[in-house]
């Protein structure tokens, strides 16, 4: 009796992650497609995998260019949102908060994933835009600063395929620009309030646990680039993130 | 002695008239008149709004007047614009919090406790029958009860009612416990 209880709780389990990922797989969909409509994540023929063929029964054209696209978008997101959950849980784990993989699951394809969808639309907009020329650099200069910086606190003498720039401002920002800028900031906000509120209502937290899950995950890309520092001072290769 | 007898002076007071912002309570002197109906007070919506819209009007004029602090003028711009449009969302979800509250009520009888509600032709009620109901917890902080509100979670894990931001909690919960020594009557 106890056995097939828990082989119950089993199928439960299944069906419920089953029924999740459907939700996520939905959602995607719902992101990815307006996307790739809107011209995000479209590229020539040539950088399209003949493997791709398959999908549109061997059509080139618009329709291929459109399933490229609507492919790359997709893996973008679901990469991200991977990062994002499996980020999320490592820090609950740390703060011995975790109530199961699957509520913080709950938690990123229902709340989190729509934010990282948009700070994901908001970047691409920036990088293919015309007129927004001096935004895109101050996200990109934002980014290699960042990177110089984790590089100076460890000491390290590396070398970094990129210069380190100037100034973070390179010129006065576009209406569009600062819209976009001030928005990418929001949707940051409210990506980190998801994680705090998604812990605390998912794995039962406190507010000091919430709080110190959110600033894990903040930590999570110093960590990213101090690995990839040591992984390139082991390996000789250059460091090229 | 009755279980009405036994019950603090603090609830048994007579009948109070409340403004708007505090919902509506009606009970009579020595005894809990069945059913009783109160809405939850928007008073605590109503000074999170305040204290949100002083907080970024506060950052505002902080980022405008130390603008080199924060990276210069076009850095400054983002904030600002930033800063504001967290502010008006917050304001936002607040109002919306504010008006859902306003068309919430809370009932007891003597064969339910209920919370319902009525918003866009939509109407949710949430309702626990008198028989189960098992316990009742009445929470209440400091500064809930300088406002003069709490929040009573009846049935805790055992099919539970929360019946939130109410006015003169101990009040109502003590036409609750009215309810469940009735029910104890009945069933000796």
């Amino acid at each position: 009796m106890s056995g097939r209880r828990w082989d119950a709780t089993r199928i439960e389990k299944l069906r419920r992650a089953v029924d999740l990922l459907v939700v996520y797989l939905v959602n995607l969909a719902l992101y990815a497609g307006p996307l790739t409509l809107a011209g995000i994540g479209i590229g020539s023929e040539s950088t399209v995998p003949d493997w791709l063929l398959v999908l549109t029964g061997g059509e080139r054209g618009p329709v291929l260019l459109f399933v490229a696209g609507f492919v790359r978008n997709s893996a973008y997101l679901f990469g991200v949102t991977v990062a994002t959950l499996l980020g999320i849980h490592l820090a609950v784990l740390v703060t011995l908060q975790s109530k199961g993989v699957m509520r913080t699951a709950y938690s990123v394809v229902y709340s989190t994933s729509i934010y990282l969808a948009g700070l994901f639309t908001v970047v691409w907009y920036l990088t293919t835009a015309t007129g927004v020329h001096n935004a895109r650099d101050f996200v990109v200069n934002v980014q290699v600063e960042f990177i110089y910086r984790v590089i100076d606190l460890t000491g390290s003498e590396m070398r970094f395929g990129l210069a380190r720039p100037d100034t973070l401002v390179p010129g006065e920002f576009s209406l569009v620009g600062e819209l976009s800028l001030a928005l990418l900031l929001v949707l940051f906000v409210y990506y980190l309030y998801s994680i705090y509120l998604g812990t605390r209502l998912n794995h039962d937290a406190g507010r000091f646990e919430g709080v110190v899950t959110v600033s894990i995950v903040v930590l999570l890309p110093v960590l990213y680039v101090v690995g990839s520092i040591i992984a390139a001072g082991i390996t000789n290769v250059p460091f090229y993130p | 002695m009755s279980a009405k007898q036994s019950l603090p002076d603090a609830d048994v007071e007579a009948a109070e008239q409340q403004d708007p912002t505090s919902g509506e309570t009606e009970f009579e002197t020595d005894t809990h008149r069945l059913p009783v109906e109160t809405r939850p007070t928007i008073r605590p919506v109503l000074v999170w709004m305040a204290i949100v819209i002083s907080m970024g009007v506060g950052a505002i004029a902080l980022v405008f007047s130390k603008a080199d602090a924060v990276g210069g003028p076009e850095l400054a711009k983002i904030l600002i614009q930033a800063v504001g449009i967290l502010t008006l969302l917050v304001v936002l979800r607040l109002a919306i919090r504010a008006v859902i509250l306003r068309r919430t009520t809370y009932t007891i009888t003597n064969d339910t406790v209920r919370r319902q509600y009525t918003l866009l032709l939509r109407t949710r009620v949430r309702e626990v029958p008198a028989d189960v109901i098992r316990s009742s917890e009445l929470r209440q902080s400091r500064i809930q009860r300088f406002l003069g509100y709490g929040t009573l979670a009846v049935n805790e894990g055992l099919g539970e009612i929360d019946l939130e931001h109410v006015p003169d909690p101990q009040a109502i919960r003590g036409a609750l416990r009215d309810v469940i020594d009735t029910r104890s009557d009945t069933t000796l």
